[in-house]
């Protein structure tokens, strides 16, 4: 029998950290405790399993609490698919009176799937929330997510990295991520050569710049 | 305006809130009141927010936010314009500092200064935790934006190297074309507006750090910051707080030293008053040291140890070929009739054989003797 809750704890050096409990649903989000849960089936998980992956106390409550608040993701978007196909209009192709039913319900439970699936990638406001922390937090978030393989979560903090480097300039970049230049003028120079044609001449004044 | 406006919105929606749920974190009012004052909300945005409000309200099923990131918010909001940009340039001060003071100390300890630097972004870098798949991750979620990816790959080796893979411009769905053989990495062609965009950011970046904290957007002809107009052929120098021109940024290539001899050792400074064409002819360096006296024949002049220099290529693609020549010779004294002895001759090899030279003289040769 499955159990109702799994404890997980965090072993760096031997040193055992908090432990944190969760629903047996959420835990089965991460590949590596689903894989663990279903390989030991008749192992009791009275005890915290011990997870090495480097992970600080914070950021595992953090996962922990992503983890619960989006349990019950998949069954609440399906159900909300669902309701929304009942609905005729929103069938995609509509349903004419020359289909049979067979073909119908190919369509449907196809668009349904689409339409899940894309209902999972985007980011909640409460997930815009969650990441509104230091950038040094979200990476840390990024690498455990990606230790526990959990890949939404692996998803959505890549997107949030992808949101932050979106329209910045090479400088801003290079702030942002405490980043050295560390090319040499050799290849700075190679790189401008094969962007050439984009950009400014070195001779240039500041009225062709206009 | 519209970074203050989402300030507000972000003060507003939980004083909303507290008359609906009692159990919302209590907020400081003094800070609030800051916020508005600074931004001076109109009524022609009160609708608006109002209209925000009522659009959160309606998502009864999200989960409530977690009130720490909301406090983190607020408090921001209460300083107004002027000290924001100085806090932002103190901190920037503050951070460039910080790295200079690394990179120094790793200098200091012997490090070449690129290697520094490259040793700098893995250890101190966020970003650069970050396995390569987790990177191309990012990069797809990016999408369909090649004006990112064009100045991100100008941001460190790592993005340059991630990016160089022809592969990932295919998913980009761009022209791609190279010239086989002579550019390895990919030439794209990009839309007008796009070029433009590009354009504006290179731009930015060659702004001076005052003029990027208060403009977005590359001031126009009259208002153009002392930093931009000879950005592209100065280079503003951390170490000696002054800014040099480009002929002055120094390749890396030009420190240390090269050896021709266990005697004598070549420098940049003594290469660089030979550079021009005319010149080049007369650098001439050679080591006379007695050590080197070796000739085959005692008739003819010993051959020293001696670099010359060349200079090729045309107009401005320039190079300075440095070239070190020495002979080897084996001392040998020869009979009146101008033969070599064979005792000589094996006591060369045996020399020879205590040396690496073994294995060209080998003393059991594995091939048989020719027969003589």
């Amino acid at each position: 029998m499955a159990p109702t809750h799994i404890s997980v704890k965090n072993v760096d050096n031997g040193r055992d950290g908090e432990v944190f409990t969760i629903t047996y649903q959420a835990a089965m989000q991460s590949g590596i405790l689903k894989d663990l849960i279903s390989d030991f089936e008749h192992a009791s998980f009275d005890e915290a399993i011990p997870l090495m992956g480097n992970i600080s106390d914070h950021t595992l409550g953090r996962i922990i609490s992503w983890l619960t608040i989006h349990s019950r993701d998949v069954a609440r978007i399906t159900e909300q698919v669902k309701e929304f196909l009942e609905n005729p209009q929103n069938r995609q192709p509509p349903t004419g009176p020359g289909m049979d039913d067979d073909a119908v319900n190919k369509a449907l439970s196809s668009q349904e799937r689409t339409l899940v699936a894309e209902k999972l990638k985007t980011l909640t406001p409460w997930d815009v929330q969650f990441f509104e922390v230091p950038t040094d937090e979200v990476f840390d978030i990024l690498l455990a997510a990606n230790y526990l393989d959990i890949q939404r979560l692996v998803d959505f903090s890549s997107q949030t990295v992808a949101n932050m480097i979106k329209g910045k300039t090479t400088e801003q970049i290079r702030d942002l991520f405490g980043i050295v230049n560390d090319f040499t003028p050799e290849e700075e120079d190679e790189l401008r050569r094969t962007e050439g044609w984009a950009l400014p001449r070195c001779d240039w004044t500041p009225e062709q710049w206009q | 305006m519209r970074t203050l406006i989402t300030w507000i919105k972000k003060a507003f929606l939980p004083r909303r809130k507290e008359t609906a749920e009692e159990d919302e974190p209590v907020l400081q009012p003094r800070n609030l009141q800051l916020s508005i004052s600074a931004g001076g909300v109109d009524t022609g945005q009160q609708p608006q927010l109002e209209k925000q409000h009522r659009r959160h309200q309606s998502q009864e099923d999200e989960p409530v936010l977690p009130p720490h990131n909301l406090q983190l918010s607020i408090s921001a909001g209460g300083v107004d314009t002027g000290q924001q940009l100085q806090l932002e340039k103190q901190h920037r001060r503050h951070q460039s500092q910080q790295m200079l003071l690394t990179l120094r100390e790793m200098e200091r300890n012997g490090m070449d200064p690129l290697i520094a630097a490259f040793v700098y972004n893995m250890k101190h870098s966020p970003i650069h935790r970050l396995p390569d798949e987790i990177m191309l991750q990012i990069l797809r979620c990016l999408g369909d934006d090649p004006l990112t990816m064009l100045c991100l790959r100008r941001v460190a080796t790592r993005f340059r190297r991630i990016i160089y893979e022809p592969e990932i411009w295919k998913v980009f769905r761009l022209g791609v074309f190279s010239i086989p053989g002579y550019v390895t990495e990919c030439l794209v062609v990009l839309p007008e507006g796009v070029k433009d965009e590009l354009l504006r950011r290179v731009y930015v970046d060659g702004m001076c750090d005052e003029c990027t904290l208060r403009h977005s957007v590359p001031p126009r002809r009259h208002g153009i910051c002392p930093a931009v107009s000879s950005s592209s052929l100065s280079l503003h120098c951390n170490d000696c707080e002054r800014v040099h021109s480009k002929t002055e940024h120094l390749c890396p290539g030009r420190n240390g030293v090269i050896r021709l001899c266990q005697h004598v050792n070549i420098s940049w400074a003594d290469i660089e008053p030979y550079l021009s064409k005319r010149q080049h002819n007369s650098f001439s360096i050679e080591c006379h040291d007695p050590s080197h006296n070796l000739r085959c024949r005692a008739d003819v002049p010993p051959t020293w140890p001696r670099a010359r220099l060349r200079i090729e290529g045309i107009g401005q693609h320039l190079y300075v070929v440095l070239t070190l020549t020495w002979m080897p010779h084996s001392v040998v004294s020869l009979t009146s009739e101008g033969r070599i002895p064979a005792s000589e001759m094996r006591r060369i090899f045996q020399r020879y054989r205590q040396s690496a030279a073994d294995i060209i003289f080998p003393s059991w040769p594995h091939l048989p003797l020719p027969e003589m």
